[in-house]
C-alpha cells in the first residue's frame, strides 16, 4: 500500500532479536506486555483485560502480528473482542505491545 | 444531497447518444442456494468481478460480488466455476433454519481519490467489509470464540474483516488504526464465520444481504456487494382463490434485483465510479438522447462518455417473459447504494401505468383487515406507493380473516425497499385478463427527487416485459388472497408476540425500559462539527455531514431533562440500550422520527420491523400506536418527509447547511412532518439504526442500540 507511511519503522534496537531463537509470543508474554504499556497509556486502558487467545506471526525482526482475542470484566456477556496488535521484542527477549489492544493515541509509537 | 459535489454547475447535456444492442436478454433468476434439512452452509467471498452484461459497446468494468458456494470440506476456495456473478444469487430459507456461512475477503484496496470517508478513517482504503442479513428479525450476537479459531458471529456489523493482502492495519500509524478499531473487531487474516439462527415463526419474504461497513458501505454495495434471501414459500400467505385451495406455487415468483453503477470509459473495460453522484445524467431524457434503456449518458462536461448503468439482476434492460397468464410475482429490491426508483409498470400500447396488487412490503405479506379506510391504508403506505383502486371489488374476500386487495400504480424504492407485486395482464378496465398478441409492458423508474436539497434520480426503463398472448387466467378474478404475517407477527405465536423466551444472558445495569408512555424521539439532521464551526451541515474540507440527535418524550408530550443529545456523526460509543420484557418478551416501544434537514431520509432499523402509527388516531384504529391488533403494513425503511424551514432557521440563514436544527425546531422556525413507528424489539443484541442512503450512513447518520436480556425471569416477576 502506497497511501500511507509505514510510521511504525523497523526498530533496529530489536534486530538482534531476529535468529532460530525468535520464538512466537505467548499468551501469557503477551498479557504481560499488555499490563505493561499502561502506566505510559491514558485512561483507554482497560486493566480488566484479559486475553484469551491468540493467533500471531512473525515479519522478521522480531515483530509479530497477532489477532488477540480478549474478554473484558467492564463487559457481563461473554463476548470476545478481536483485535489485530503488533507487538515487538527487545533483545533482552521482553514484548511490547506497539499498536492494538484499544490502545489510544496517547501512547503513540510512531 | 451527496457527500462530494462532483458535478459542474449550468452543466449543457449533449444528445449523447450511447449505443447498446438492439436485441434484449432474457431475464435470468439469481442463482439459488436452498438450505437442507434445516441448515443452507456457504462460502462467500467478497472479490472483483468482471461485469460482463451491460451491452453498451465497451463497458466491461470490474466491480465487486459475492462468490458463493457450498462450503467445502476444507479450505476457503470455491470451485472453478462457482457461482460469482454482479447480479447476485438468492439463499433460499425456511423460517427455523440455520443460516451458516464462512465470508473470506479478497477485495483490493479502493483508492482513496473514490473514498469519501478516507479523511476519517484512511484504513478504510484497505477495503474491510462485513455482511448483514438486511430485514431479517435475528439476533446480532457478538463473538464468543477465542483466536486461533475463527470468529463467529450473528447478525453483527460490528466488525471489520481485513483483506491480508492488502496489508495488516495494526501496522500503520496509531492515531490512524484507533479511528478504526475502537469497539469494532478487527479481524487482519480475512476470514470470519456467521451463524444466524431464523426464528421459526419468521415471516416468510423477501430480504437481503450486503456489506455494512461504516465508512466504506455505499462503495461496496454500488460495486456489486449484494444477494437476495428469500424466506419461506408465496403459497404460505397467497393464494389464488378466496378458500385458499389454490396456493401461488413458489415457480411463480420471480426475484428482480435493481442495481446501478456509473462507469466513466477506459482501458480495461472503464473504471466504475463507487461514489454515486445523482446529477451523472439528467433526471429525463434530453429532446434527441437515445432511448434509455438500462443506461443513461454521462453528463458531457463532468463525465464525458460515461454511462450509468441500472441493471436487473445484473443484466441491462433485459426481457421478462411472464410465464402464464396467471401472472407472476414480483419481489422487487432496490440493491442501490444510494439511488430511488420510482416503479411504474407502464403498458407499452396504451402508456399507462398499470395497476398491480401489492403482496407485500419488506419481507412481511401485508394484512389489511377488513373494513380499513383508503386513507389509513395511504398512512401505512409512508409515501412509498401511489394507490389505485382495486379492480376487483366485486371479488373482495368476505371472510374475516382475509385482508382486502391492495392496488398500486407505483412503487417509490428508496435503496434497501422491497416490494412484492402480482404482475398480470389486466385490460382497460384493469381486470385481469388474457393478453392480447404482442402485449407488452416496460418496467421503468420515472424518475424520484428527494427534496429541495436532495438528489434528483434519472428515469430509466428497467426491463421490457412481454405476456403470454391468449393464455386465460385460470382464475378469473381480479386479486389474489392475501393472509398477511403482518397480522401474524403480533398474535400468539408470532414472532413479536412470542419472541426468543429462552435468550441466555442477564440483564446490563443501567440498561432500562422506557417508562410507560414514555417515547423516544430521533433527529436527523446535518450537524455542525467542532472542526468547522462556520460551516455547519459540512466538514473541514468541504464534505456534507450527516447525523441523528435523540430526546426521551414522556406521557404529556413534554421532553425529559437530561436526555436531549445534540444531532452528531455516528459515533459507536454511543448507545441507546433496552432491555427486553420479563420472561425476554417482546418490547414494544413508540418512536418519533423526526427530519430537520431539506431531503427526504430513509430511517431503517436492524433486527425487526415497525408499523407506521399515528398518534391521534383513535385507540380502535389499526394507526393508533395503543393498538395491540397488530396488522397493517409492517416495514424495515421509511421515507421521511423533509423539513420546511421558516426564514428564521438556519436552513434559510445558511442554505449550504440544508438542516434546520433541534433549537430551529423547537422554537417553531421550522416546520416538520414526524413519522411515528411502532417498533417491537424481540432479538437481544447490538446493532444499529440509520439512514439508508448509504451516502448518508456512511457520513455519520447512523446510531447503535442494544438490547440486552430482561433481568426479570418471568411475567410474574423475579
Amino acid at each position: 500500500m502506497k497511501y500511507w507511511g509505514l510510521l511504525i519503522g523497523a526498530c533496529p534496537l530489536v534486530a538482534a532479536s531476529c535468529g532460530p531463537a525468535d520464538l512466537p509470543p505467548t499468551l501469557a508474554e503477551l498479557q504481560a506486555a499488555y499490563a505493561r504499556e499502561a502506566a505510559d497509556s491514558t485512561a483507554l486502558h482497560d486493566p480488566t483485560l484479559t486475553i484469551v487467545g491468540i493467533d500471531c506471526a512473525g515479519t522478521g525482526e522480531g515483530r509479530y502480528l497477532c489477532q488477540v482475542g480478549y474478554r473484558s470484566a467492564r463487559q457481563t456477556s461473554d463476548r470476545v473482542y478481536i483485535d489485530a496488535a503488533l507487538f515487538t521484542r527487545d533483545p533482552r527477549g521482553t514484548w511490547t505491545l506497539q499498536s492494538g489492544l484499544c490502545r489510544r493515541a496517547g501512547g503513540e509509537t510512531g | 444531497m451527496l457527500r462530494t459535489s462532483l458535478m459542474c454547475g449550468a452543466a449543457v447535456f449533449s444528445v449523447a447518444v450511447l449505443a447498446s444492442e438492439t436485441h434484449a436478454r432474457t431475464i435470468q433468476e439469481p442463482p439459488l442456494f436452498a438450505s437442507q434439512n434445516g441448515v443452507l452452509d456457504l462460502l462467500v467471498i467478497a472479490a472483483p468481478q468482471r461485469v460482463t452484461t451491460f451491452t453498451a459497446p465497451g463497458f466491461t468494468p470490474i466491480g465487486w460480488a459475492y462468490e458463493v458456494c457450498t462450503r467445502p470440506d476444507a479450505g476457503n476456495v470455491c470451485p472453478q466455476g462457482a457461482t460469482g456473478l454482479y447480479g447476485g444469487f438468492r439463499l433460499g430459507l425456511q423460517p427455523g433454519d440455520l443460516l451458516k456461512m464462512r465470508f473470506v475477503n479478497q477485495l483490493p484496496p479502493v483508492n482513496p481519490a473514490k473514498l469519501t470517508s478516507y479523511v476519517y478513517d484512511p484504513l478504510l482504503a484497505l477495503n474491510p467489509t462485513n455482511l448483514h442479513t438486511h430485514g431479517l428479525v435475528v439476533e446480532a450476537t457478538a463473538n464468543t470464540v477465542a483466536p486461533p479459531a475463527v470468529p463467529v458471529y450473528g447478525d453483527f456489523i460490528f466488525t471489520s474483516v481485513f483483506n491480508p493482502a492488502n496489508g495488516n492495519p495494526a501496522i500503520y500509524s496509531l492515531s490512524t488504526y484507533n479511528t478504526l478499531h475502537q469497539h469494532v473487531d478487527v479481524i487482519a487474516n480475512g476470514v470470519v464465520d456467521y451463524r444466524i439462527q431464523l426464528p421459526a415463526n419468521h415471516p416468510s419474504g423477501a430480504y437481503w444481504l450486503h456489506p455494512h461497513m461504516h465508512g466504506n458501505a455505499m462503495n461496496q454495495v454500488s460495486a456489486g456487494l449484494s444477494g437476495i434471501i428469500s424466506v419461506g414459500s408465496v403459497g404460505k400467505y397467497a393464494c389464488y382463490d378466496s378458500q385458499c385451495n389454490s396456493r401461488v406455487p413458489d415457480g411463480s415468483v420471480r426475484h428482480l434485483i435493481l442495481k446501478d453503477m456509473q462507469v466513466m470509459p477506459g482501458p480495461n473495460g472503464g473504471a466504475p465510479m463507487f461514489q454515486e453522484d445523482a446529477a451523472f445524467c439528467q433526471a429525463t431524457p434530453m429532446p434527441g438522447e437515445a432511448v434509455r434503456n438500462g443506461v443513461c449518458a454521462g453528463d458531457p462536461a463532468a463525465y464525458p462518455h460515461g454511462a450509468w448503468f441500472f441493471s436487473v439482476n445484473g443484466q441491462q434492460f433485459p426481457t421478462i417473459p411472464v410465464a402464464s397468464g396467471d401472472g407472476e410475482i414480483w419481489r422487487l429490491q432496490n440493491a442501490s447504494g444510494s439511488a430511488s426508483y420510482d416503479i411504474q409498470l407502464t403498458n407499452d400500447q396504451t402508456a399507462q401505468p398499470m395497476i398491480m396488487q401489492l403482496l407485500s412490503v419488506d419481507g412481511v405479506s401485508i394484512a389489511i383487515p377488513p373494513g380499513t379506510a383508503p386513507g389509513d391504508i395511504v398512512e401505512l403506505g409512508a409515501a412509498r406507493f401511489h394507490f389505485a383502486t382495486c379492480p376487483a371489488a366485486s371479488t373482495t374476500p368476505t371472510a374475516s380473516s382475509e385482508s382486502p386487495p391492495v392496488c398500486v400504480t407505483d412503487l417509490v424504492m428508496m435503496p434497501s425497499a422491497r416490494a412484492e407485486i402480482w404482475a398480470v395482464w389486466r385490460g382497460a378496465d384493469g381486470h385481469v385478463t388474457s393478453a392480447p398478441a404482442g402485449a407488452t409492458a416496460t418496467l421503468r423508474t420515472v424518475g424520484f427527487t428527494t427534496g429541495p436539497s436532495g438528489d434528483s434520480w434519472p428515469a430509466v426503463n428497467l426491463a421490457k416485459v412481454q405476456f403470454p398472448a391468449g393464455h386465460a387466467p385460470r382464475l378469473n378474478h381480479g386479486a389474489l388472497n392475501i393472509h398477511g404475517d403482518a397480522l401474524a407477527t403480533m398474535q400468539p405465536g408470532g414472532l413479536f408476540e412470542t419472541g426468543f423466551p429462552n435468550t441466555p444472558g442477564a440483564g446490563i445495569t443501567g440498561c432500562k425500559a422506557l417508562p410507560p408512555g414514555h417515547h423516544r424521539r430521533i433527529y436527523f439532521g446535518n450537524p455542525t462539527l467542532a472542526s468547522a464551526p462556520n460551516t455547519p451541515g459540512m466538514d473541514q474540507y468541504g464534505n456534507a455531514v450527516f447525523g441523528l440527535g435523540y430526546e426521551e418524550i414522556d406521557q404529556n408530550g413534554a421532553p425529559v431533562a437530561g436526555t436531549l443529545a445534540d444531532v452528531t456523526m455516528f459515533n459507536p460509543a454511543n448507545v441507546i440500550c433496552l432491555p427486553l420484557g420479563p420472561g425476554n418478551r417482546p418490547v414494544t416501544e413508540v418512536w418519533e422520527i423526526i427530519n430537520l434537514t431539506t431531503e427526504l431520509h430513509n430511517f431503517h432499523i436492524h433486527q425487526t420491523k415497525f408499523r407506521v402509527v399515528n398518534t391521534t388516531a383513535p385507540q380502535g384504529s389499526l394507526l393508533s400506536p395503543k393498538s395491540t391488533q397488530g396488522g397493517g403494513v409492517m416495514e424495515d425503511n421509511v421515507p421521511l418527509p423533509y423539513a420546511v424551514p421558516g426564514k428564521l432557521s438556519q436552513a434559510v440563514r445558511i442554505p449550504s447547511s440544508g438542516s434546520c436544527t433541534i433549537a430551529d425546531y423547537k422554537a417553531g422556525y421550522c416546520a416538520v412532518t414526524p413519522v411515528v413507528l411502532q417498533i417491537p424489539f424481540a432479538m437481544v443484541g447490538e446493532f444499529v439504526y440509520h439512514c439508508h442512503i448509504l451516502d448518508h450512513e456512511d457520513g455519520g447518520m447512523m446510531h447503535a442500540i442494544q438490547v440486552v436480556p430482561s433481568a426479570i425471569s418471568t411475567a410474574s416477576g423475579r
